[in-house]
Formats: structure tokens, sequence, C-alpha cells
């Protein structure tokens, strides 16, 4: 593995697809928020779904992840990672929580 | 603030006769060694072949001097509650609260952090380079890093003996009562920075073991060609990279708390102690597994190789660990079953936690059908293996019981579980790594280890733990807290002295381990392995002369089998000897490692003290040495297999 | 080593271990960035446990600019694509360019650590620190250990730019470059997180 060949097979018109791709999506985020057609639960989802599309640009055309361009044993660490955050992050969520309307406190 | 933050003459230990013994035992031992190393005029050797050495097996060793030094220090504490307990009927005993309190802190935090990381640590390193036919880890420096941050913190607990004192909140550091407003003191402190330090170099370890493994693995060894240790310890080292941000996380934000004023965990403000328990053991229960998986490797190992067969499923045995390895992520909340939460997120969790006993059961069933019908040979490593088999399950099958959330209710906090966490990690991890000791011993330095005082060892061990651990079964179900320094119900009292002879038979037990190392030392010509194979083995460890030379092999192994030198015994195989053999490149030694945990240290002790400029300027001690090792390129030489050093580069 | 067949042999040896060297530190740095990531996630979960324990203080309505979040994120986000034509003028062997776009994303990024640290101050001085409430420590420590990663990351392209200068782009430094590419791409999806999450769900 040659850092000087095996990166950036597409080059320039790469990044400038991932920059073009993630101002979109960021924009999109804060004029949602700005117009606020929905709130609440609902209006977080479409949040945490525009992140999570831009968090993909990102690491397909920034940090060079992909299916069959990226390296295998990275590929797996990275869907590894994701399983144990979800885990963590929604286990931690869920339990406080939980803790929270049993003992009628977090507002205050 | 002075000069010297807030550490004065009152930082010595002088509130207790007891602790002012145990520091000077601890300065007067310290003092010891530098007089002997100075009078056998051995400074330039312990430097040039220890102290900077890259070399996996010297760390490895490095690591294992500091668990069994550790060890000692955390039995001392044991064995000082123990007789505690079992004077301190009706009375206050021997040791003030606050003592006895630091005591079972220190104990704990000192047997997980400082004996057992180091001790499988070393085991890692020692070995999983050798048996996948690599002549290094992949990042030797980093490795060096590790092993000397995890130093840099046990010293900090041992310094937390002479001056100031060790944290009274348990190992687990609980909030509130680990919040300044209740112990203002220094102890949290050096709890804090310690683990910190130390958790640091683990998931250094963790990262460098698994690429090692991913990447170093020689021609010819598939996944399922890799031996059982070398599955655990991947196992282990994706544990460690993935957990060990968790308590990264805690015992950072505990320090906000108590250094920056924040609320996190405080009882007022807005603070939330509850997260703090979740944080942790989002850490604590992988690190359950990542102390007990490589023990299993090394049991694995061992009822192979002394059965004289295959292991029995090995495919079961991979699956079982990385199936224990992604289920260790989510019983987390079992240790805080009593926290409050509903029945469905208890019942959740303990439902998880009780899958997990399936495929340790498998793995028991596996070792026990790989003895079946073997040529069993009863070796030292055997015996702990035994012992471990019998024992373990004892401690399985009260673990299932607490992982019934009603049946918690009632149990947790006593010494019941106690008797169940000791029954699980004195078999599961600490037999485990004194297996492996005696099995990998002769690959290190050329020669057993005198069988009859290993077997000594095992029995005074096994019983003092049967002694020691059982009576806490009864006091849990009688009612007994934990942690009681003294109490007033008699009843306690005989059990408890039934446990504190258990404590003496250990003590026996760690006297034999010393005698066994004097004993086989003084008689090293007679136990020398000159073959390299003194045991038979079936894996690429034992193809290599004993001790083998820096580079592990003169020629990069082809495997062929998951058990290869069973594999080459059978077919009576050969490697050929190329003609040519292009030159190996090695690391140099460099003292940076060893600078970056002495600046660890002095920046941990800055921290606990308050001495703001020394934190500074270690800090840009550890950036400095980060940054001027990143400058030079070039840090290998360059080693003639036939024996001839190269030219450095 | 007279022989130049050994020498030959020595030069290959020293070669293809370098080769191996830069494929295990690449796999080992993702390891590393995806640890830092479970830290990052862990800060994020604990802001969602304490989003709501204000203790009586400021709550996130209200609290914050989105348009300076705006101008934050477009820093940041030219940082990384300015980092990436860095990379590829690095890649053909570039020097010039390579370290003037190096240059360009230290500087954009100093600009995201001077609003961070402006936005700051004024929240501090408003009352509403980190002292003040549950909500404000998670709200400081997760925005704050970014900001510090961000920081870190500026200290490494000095540092990288001065290799660069002083050594040219050998195979070691190139490798490097690679990985504080990956670390400073990283920072910018870890800040995806915190405008959606901390800013633009806190002002829902």
């Amino acid at each position: 593995m040659n850092p000087r060949t095996s990166l950036h097979a597409s080059g320039a018109g790469r990044l400038v697809t991932g920059l073009a791709l993630a101002l979109v999506l960021t924009l999109a985020a804060f004029l949602f928020v700005w117009v606020k057609p929905v709130t609440g639960g609902a209006g977080l989802s479409v949040l945490a779904g525009l992140a999570a599309v831009q968090m993909l640009v990102h690491l397909r055309y920034f940090l060079h992840m992909g299916w069959r361009t990226g390296k295998r044993d990275i590929n797996l660490a990275v869907i590894l990672a994701v399983v144990v955050i979800c885990i963590m992050v929604g286990g931690t969520i869920w339990i406080m929580h939980n803790l929270d309307m049993r003992m009628m406190t977090g507002t205050g | 603030m002075t000069f010297l933050g807030r550490l004065g003459f009152d930082a010595l230990p002088f509130y207790s006769p007891v602790a002012l013994t145990g520091a000077l035992v601890e300065v007067g031992g310290l003092v010891a060694v530098v007089l002997v190393v100075t009078w056998l005029g051995k400074w330039s050797y312990l430097w040039r072949e220890w102290l900077t050495s890259l070399d996996h097996k010297r760390i490895g060793v490095m690591y294992i001097v500091l668990a069994l030094v550790m060890l000692m220090r955390g039995f001392v504490d044991a064995f000082m509650m123990r007789t505690q307990q079992a004077v301190a009927f009706g009375s206050s005993g021997y040791l003030p609260p606050e003592h006895f309190n630091q005591i079972f802190s220190a104990h704990g935090t000192i047997m997980i952090f400082f004996m057992a990381m180091p001790f499988l640590t070393g085991l890692f390193n020692i070995v999983v380079p050798l048996q996948i036919g690599a002549r290094d880890v992949s990042f030797p420096f980093m490795n060096a890093v590790s092993l000397w941050l995890t130093a840099a913190g046990a010293a900090l607990v041992m310094t937390s003996l002479v001056l100031g004192t060790f944290s009274t909140a348990g190992w687990t550091a609980y909030p509130p009562f680990s919040e300044v407003a209740y112990n203002p003191g220094t102890g949290v402190d050096y709890w804090i920075w310690s683990v910190f330090i130390a958790g640091f170099g683990s998931t250094m370890t963790g990262i460098n073991f698994v690429v090692t493994i991913l990447k170093r693995r020689a021609p010819g060894m598939t996944l399922m060609r890799m031996s059982l240790f070398v599955w655990t310890t991947l196992v282990t080292s994706i544990l460690m990279v993935f957990a060990f941000p968790a308590l990264t996380v805690s015992t950072a934000l505990l320090a906000l708390d108590r250094y920056l004023g924040m609320h996190f965990f405080t009882n007022g403000g807005g603070g939330n102690m509850m997260n703090y328990l979740n944080l942790f053991w989002i850490w604590g229960h992988p690190e359950v597994y990542i102390l007990i998986l490589p023990a299993f490797g090394v049991f694995s190992e061992v009822v192979a190789t002394f059965s004289g067969k295959p292991l029995f499923g090995y495919r079961s045995l991979v699956y079982a660990t990385a199936v224990i390895g992604i289920l260790s992520f989510t019983v987390w909340l079992h240790h805080f079953f009593t926290m409050g939460a509903s029945p469905n997120v208890n019942a959740a969790f303990g439902i998880a936690t009780m899958v997990i006993a399936v495929p340790t059961g498998v793995k028991i069933f596996d070792w026990l059908l790989t003895m079946y019908r073997g040529q069993i040979r009863l070796t030292s490593p055997m015996y702990w293996t035994l012992g471990f088999i019998v024992t373990f399950v004892i401690g399985g099958a009260t673990g299932v019981l607490l992982a019934i959330p009603p049946v918690d209710f009632l149990m947790h906090n006593s010494v019941f579980l106690v008797a169940h966490f000791h029954n699980m990690l004195v078999p599961g991890a600490l037999f485990g790594y004194l297996a492996g000791y005696m099995y990998w011993f002769p690959k290190v330095f050329g020669f057993r280890l005198d069988e009859t005082w290993g077997k000594c060892a095992f029995w005074a061990w096994i019983l003092g733990f049967y002694l020691a651990f059982m009576p806490l079964y009864v006091l849990g179900f009688m009612g007994m807290p934990r942690r009681m320094e003294h109490y007033d119900v008699a009843a306690w009292q005989p059990l408890l002295i039934v446990a504190e002879a258990g404590a003496v038979l250990i003590f026996a037990g760690i006297a034999f381990l010393v005698i066994q190392l004097v004993v086989s030392i003084r008689n090293r010509e007679t136990l020398r392995d000159c073959t390299g194979d003194p045991w038979d083995g079936r894996t690429l460890e034992w193809a290599t002369a004993s001790p083998p030379p820096h580079w592990n092999f003169d020629d990069i192994p082809e495997v062929h089998d998951l058990d290869e030198l069973a594999w080459r015994k059978r077919h009576a195989y050969k490697p050929k000897t190329p003609s040519r053999r292009s030159p190996i490149v090695m690391p140099d030694n460099t003292p940076a490692g060893l600078l970056i945990g002495a600046f660890s240290f002095l920046f941990g002790f800055a921290l606990v003290w308050f001495i703001w400029w020394l934190a500074v300027l270690s800090f840009a001690g550890i950036f400095a040495t980060l940054t001027y090792r990143s400058f030079r390129d070039g840090t290998e030489h360059l080693v003639q297999p036939d024996g001839l050093p190269g030219e450095s580069r | 080593m007279s022989d130049p067949a050994d020498t030959a042999q020595a030069r290959t040896a020293v070669q293809t271990a370098e080769l191996q060297a830069v494929e295990e530190r690449q796999t080992g740095f993702w390891l590393y960035l995806l640890s830092d990531a479970v830290i990052f996630s862990l800060l994020f979960a604990t802001f969602g446990v304490m989003a709501g324990r204000t203790a009586g203080g400021p709550s996130a309505a209200g609290l914050f600019d989105l348009t300076h979040v705006f101008a934050e994120t477009m820093l940041l986000l030219a940082s990384s694509f300015t980092f990436g034509l860095a990379s590829l003028a690095a890649d053909d062997g570039r020097t010039t360019p390579a370290i003037a776009w190096l240059v360009i994303t230290f500087v954009l990024g100093l600009g995201f650590v001077a609003m961070e640290l402006t936005e700051f101050s004024g929240m501090i001085a408003e009352g509403a620190g980190p002292q003040r409430s549950g909500f404000l420590s998670a709200f400081f420590t997760l925005v704050g250990t970014h900001g510090l990663h961000v920081t870190a990351g500026l200290v490494w392209i000095a540092v990288m730019t001065g290799q660069i200068a002083w050594k040219g782009l050998t195979g070691p430094v190139l490798s490097r470059l690679q990985r504080l590419g990956l670390f400073w791409h990283f920072l910018d999806i870890v800040w995806i997180g915190v405008f959606t999450f901390v800013y633009l769900a806190g002002s829902l």
C-alpha cells in the first residue's frame, strides 16, 4: 500500500461532491429549525436523520470509506463501533429517562 | 496556594501507626531495591536491557513483575481487612475507620487495575507474537508507553500510602460520597488520576493487540487457525478499545466536578449521581470479561497441551468468546439493580445477564470434553485449570442467582456479593494468570519452575480460597453488609475467624510462589529446557528456542494447521532453511516510553496536590517527548538472523 | 555489510517493513478514532441525560445564537475541504501547495476555536457558566472536549507543516499527514452531532 497511489482515486471531484452534499444537508438542518414545520420528537427525528446522512457523506467523501473501496478490517471495526455506541447511548438514555420518570425529576 | 499546592508535612501518615508502618515498609523496600541494584552494579544493564527495551517479551516480563509486586500489596490489604473483621466484634479492632476504608478501596483498585490488568497484558505481550509467528507487536513504542503509563498509575497508588491518604470511597468511587463536599482530601484524586492514566495505557494496549493480531499473523494462519489464547486476546483487546473510553469519561467527569465545581454527579445543582454508576459500569462490566477471557484462553492452551489432544469444540469456543464479548456490553445495569429502575428495565438486563452463562457453560463443557479420554499429565498449570473449573462453576451459579433482580434486592451490598465476585475473579482470572505464568515461564527464561512448590502453592491457594470465601456466602445470607469496620452480631464472628484462617492459607500460597521462584532459579541447570518445547506443546511459541531470540523466529514459520507444532510433529515436517536470509528490521531501544510514564506520574501527582506549575511542566514534557520522537525517522536497526547484529540505520 | 547483494536485500527489508508499518498505523489510528468516538458518544448521552437539569438556571431555548453556530459550522466544513486539498497536493508531491492549504486549514480552524471561545466567555459573563447547572456542565464539557480536540488538531497541523518544510514529503511524513487528515475529518463528523443535538435540538 503506497500512500502516494492508493488514495484519492478520483481526487478533487470527490472532495467537491462531498462539500456540496455537506453544505446542502447543513443548510437543510438549519433551515428546518428556522422554519420549524414540526417540533418535539418528530422534529428531533428529522434532525437526527439529517445528521446521520451527513455523517455518512463525510465518511464517504472525506474519510474515503466504502464497501468495496475501503479496507475490510476498518469497515468491520466501524460497524462494531456503531453497534456498541448504539447500545451505550440507547441504554443510557433509556435507563436514565426511566429513572427520571420514576423519581419525577429531571425537569427542575 | 503555596509553591507545593496543598502538599505539606501533614501529608505524612502519622494518623495511624499501621499506615506509618506500611509507608516505612514501602519506602524501605524501594530503598533496598535501589541499594541492591547499585551494589550489584546492574544499573546500566537494567537501563539497556529492560527499562528502555521495546522487545515485547521484556515488556511482558516487566508487566508481570509489576503485577506480582502489586499482588503482594493488594494481598496485604486483604489480610488486614480479614484480620480487622475477625477481631472487631463489639470492639473497634486495630484499624481506625478512615484507615479501614482506605484499605478496602486500595485493595479493589490495586487488584483490578494494577494486578490483574498488568498480569494479563504481560501474558499477551509474551505469548501473542510468538503464537502468531510474528517478530514483535505492531507498535513496539506504543507498547512501552502503555507499560509505563500502567506503572505510573501504580506508582501513584503506592505514593498515596506515604503522602496523603487514598480514597475512602471504594474502588468504584460512587458519588456523591466521592464529591468534594464529602471527600475533600487527596484520596479520591489519587484514585481518579491513577485509574485515568492506567486506563489510557490499557486503551493503547487494546489497539496494539487488535492490529498485531489482524496484521502480523504468519502466512497460512487464517483466523480459524489462531490458537484460542490469540482469540481471547483479540476479543479482550476489542473490549479494551471500546469499553475503556467509558472509564475515561466517568473519571474525567468526576474530576470536573471536583476540580472545576461542575454538577455532573453532585447532590444539588442539577447533578445526577446515578449517571456516574451508569457510565462507570458501561466500562465495568466489559472489564470483568477483559479480566476473565484471557484466563479462559490460558486454560484452553493448558488443557489441550496436557491432555495431548486438540481442543474439543474449537469453533464453539471461538464463537462463545465472541458472543461473550458482545453480550458483555449489554448487562451493565445488573450492577445497580437497586437504583430504582422500573421492573422491565431490570428484567431486560437480568435476562441478558443470565444469557451470558450459556456461552460460558459451553466453554466449561468444551474443556471437560477435551480432557475426556485424553492422556492427562497433571502438571502445575493443569492443577490451576482443574481448580478453576470446579470453583468457577460455583461462582457462576451464584452469579445467575444474583442476576434475578428480586434476589439481588435481598443480597446486594452484602458479603454474599463479595464472595460471588471473588469466586469469579480469583479462579476465573488469577488462577488462569498463574497457570499461564507457570506454563510459559520456561519459554521466557529457558528453565521450568519447580513443580512441587507450584503444586503446594496451588493447594494453599485453593483451600485458602474456599476457607476465606465460602463463609462469606453464609454471612451474606445472615445479613452481613460488605465493608464493615466493626459489628455487634456475635453469630458472625466464628465465620469471620474461619475466613481469616483462609487468608492465612492464601498467605502461605503467596509465600510458596516466592519459594518456587527462588528454588527454581537456584536449580535452573537441572530445570533447563534445551529443546524450546518442554511440555510437548502444540502451538507455534514452542517451535522456537527458549528463550527466543529478540526477533523470535529466524524464519517466519508457515502455518498449516490450528495446532501447528502438533501438525509438524505428526507429519515430521522440517521447514527448509533458506540459503540466504534477508536481514530483520527491529526497533531500537528508546527511553521515550519511560520518560512519558515518568511525566505522567508527575502530572497525576501535581493534579492531586494542586501543584499547577508542575502539572503544566509535566504535560509539556509529555508533549515534547512525543513531538521529538515524531521527528525521528528510522528508529530501527537491522539484525542478521545468523547471529550478527547488523548496522544501525 | 560490504556485499552489494546484502545491501540491496537490506534495503528491501526496510522498505517492506515501512510499507507494513503504514498499513498497520492506519488501522491502529482508525481504532483510536473509534475509541474516541465512544468517548464523544458517552458525552452526548450524558448531555441527553442532563439536558433538562437546569437547576433554575438558563435552559437551551434562547441560550444559543444559531447564526454564530452556523458560521462556526461553515469554518469547520471549509477547513475539512481545504485539508482534503492539502492531502491531494501532498499525494502528488507538490510541497508548496500542500503547505499553503495546511496553513489555510490552520487559519480556518483557529477561527473556529476563536468563535467558540467568544461564545463560551459570553455565556460565562451572562452567568451561564459550567458551574451553574448540570445542563451547563454537560454543555461546556461536550462542546469543550470537541474544542480541545480541534486545538490539538491545530497543534498537530503546525507540527506537520514544520515536518513537510523540513523533511519534504517523505513516506513517513505522508503517512502521518494521512492520519492527521483522518483526525481532522473525524472532528468535523463529531461537530455534525454537536450542532444537531446540542444547538439545533435545543432551539427546536
